[in-house]
């Protein structure tokens, strides 16, 4: 570890002079790395990119050249921490168009003067500053009204879970489950054009898919024992009111979240061979974020202990699915279920706010 | 510096008020970097490399030589060392070779007034 809150410059060049010249001119306000060739610059990246506040970057050196270099700073996305100034003696204009592409904030050309070297450097490094600190912020505030919006679906969704004795669980475990399918539904199916965006917004809404429950009589829907069936009718109303009371909402009809959410309401328990209700829609009329959470739907109450029922293990619960003992599911989606396997089972073991705090900060910094 | 240096400087086409510009009036520090110069191994790689007919090596030598003899203000041999590195990157090694010994001329000139120093 260093002992001094001086800034700590990496120098690449590939001879010696240059960069004595640079250090040299750099002065006193700066501790300073040297690097003989690409090879050990992006050696020292490796180790102490978060350390370093610049790099002056040679393009003419041996092993790997400068650009080389930036190439691997962009893979291993330490161009985020390490702001680079190119030093060359070439103006020409598509190379240095070529090195802005790749990153490069500014250049220092030969012959060097302290006052160049010592200003482009100083600048530089206040401006990547405040830029990250502005980058922090925005993404702080972002992150803090994702993290609003989160927790007031998942306190609604439990609110008409606690009615049914479930765990508050259901709910999370549901947005896992269809956040795994559905991206590797994407990555699986290169015709199925689905941004993130719209994965998240299928995952927030499936939290709403059960909230046609609180609509259902108590002595019902906490009925230990099977269903009259009179009593199942009713039961099933669940999905078709749902909808209805979602779209009663006065004010945010034309939000793609209510839309996708009164989707998922009213056609999770569709059927992908027809059967299902209430509407009896067949195959891919049934939207595909309403497909998704019926499986995960399916999968997560076999998968619990329930009032009627306890719980089957993992296995047993694929075993069924994949047999079509619980309803018939879009085989595409079934490939995925197989091939997820136990991954499925990890994800909903695991704390999954947790991991969406981290994917929404990951996001965000990718946005920014 | 002495006014008999200052000529010197001047004859072989150093441009001191250059460097004094751009080492902000930091003599010592110059002047420090010239007396590294005859350490310095880009010359002697180009020669070595343009002996084995080496040419990416020869230019990237080249090359290195142009940046250095730039920061220290040697005007003539920049002028030089700059022919013979687009010689090189253009891959003419003969036309380099034949060139050669200007650069070496120019070398030998500063090497010399570097000892003096």
């Amino acid at each position: 570890m260093r002992n001094t809150n001086k800034p700590l410059i990496l120098i690449a060049d590939d001879n010696e002079m240059n960069r004595e010249i640079l250090a040299e001119m750099l002065g006193d306000g700066f501790d300073v790395l040297h690097a003989e060739n690409g090879v050990k610059t992006v050696e020292i990246l490796k180790e102490k990119h978060e350390e370093i506040s610049l790099l002056l970057l040679d393009v003419n050196m041996p092993k790997l050249d400068g650009f080389g270099v930036l190439y691997e700073m962009q893979q291993e996305n330490w161009a985020e921490d390490v702001p680079v100034i190119m030093v060359t003696a070439e103006t020409d204009e598509s190379y240095l168009s070529k090195a802005y592409e790749m990153g490069v904030v500014d250049y220092i050309l030969r012959p060097f003067s302290i006052h160049v070297v010592q200003r482009r450097v100083m600048n530089t490094i206040k401006l990547f500053e405040k830029q990250k600190r502005l980058e922090e912020t925005v993404m702080d505030q972002i992150y803090e009204q994702q993290k609003s919006n989160m927790v007031m679906i998942n306190i609604l969704s439990h609110v008409v879970e606690f009615r049914n004795g479930e765990s508050g669980m259901h709910v999370i475990h549901i947005q896992s489950f269809t956040k795994l399918i559905l991206n590797h539904l994407v990555k699986k199916m290169h015709r199925i054009n689905m941004s993130d965006d719209e994965i998240d917004l299928i995952c927030l809404a499936s939290a709403l898919h059960d909230v046609g429950k609180i609509a259902i009589p108590d002595a019902i829907l906490n009925k230990p024992g099977r269903f009259t069936d009179e009593e199942f009718a009713i039961m099933k109303t669940h999905s078709a009111v749902g909808d209805e009371i979602l779209s009663q909402v006065t004010r945010y009809q034309d939000e793609p979240l209510l839309k996708v959410a009164r989707q998922i309401a009213r056609w999770h328990h569709e059927r992908y061979d027809g059967r299902g209700y209430p509407d009896g829609l067949k195959g891919n009329d049934i939207p595909i974020g309403a497909q998704v959470v019926s499986m995960a739907d399916v999968y997560d109450a076999l998968t619990s202990e329930r009032c009627y029922k306890k719980s089957f293990s993992h296995e047993k619960a694929m075993e069924m699915i994949l047999n079509g003992e619980c309803g018939t599911f879009n085989p595409v989606l079934l490939e995925c279920l197989k091939e997820l396997d136990t991954e499925i089972q990890h994800a909903l073991e695991e704390d999954v706010l947790e991991r969406d705090e981290k994917d929404l900060r990951k996001k965000l910094r990718e946005l920014l | 510096m002495t006014n008999e240096t200052l000529s010197k400087f001047k004859e072989n086409n150093i441009d001191y008020d250059d460097a004094m510009e751009r080492f902000a009036g930091n003599e010592d520090m110059y002047v420090r970097f010239l007396k590294k110069f005859p350490g310095d191994p880009s010359y002697p790689d180009l020669k070595k490399f343009l002996g084995e007919e080496n040419v990416d090596e020869a230019f990237r030598a080249a090359h290195t030589l142009k940046g250095v003899v730039s920061n220290l203000a040697m005007k003539d041999f920049f002028t030089v060392a700059h022919e013979i590195t687009e010689m090189l990157r253009s891959k003419k090694l003969d036309e380099a070779k034949n060139f050669f010994p200007k650069v070496e001329e120019a070398y030998d000139n500063m090497i010399a007034l570097i000892a003096t120093l």
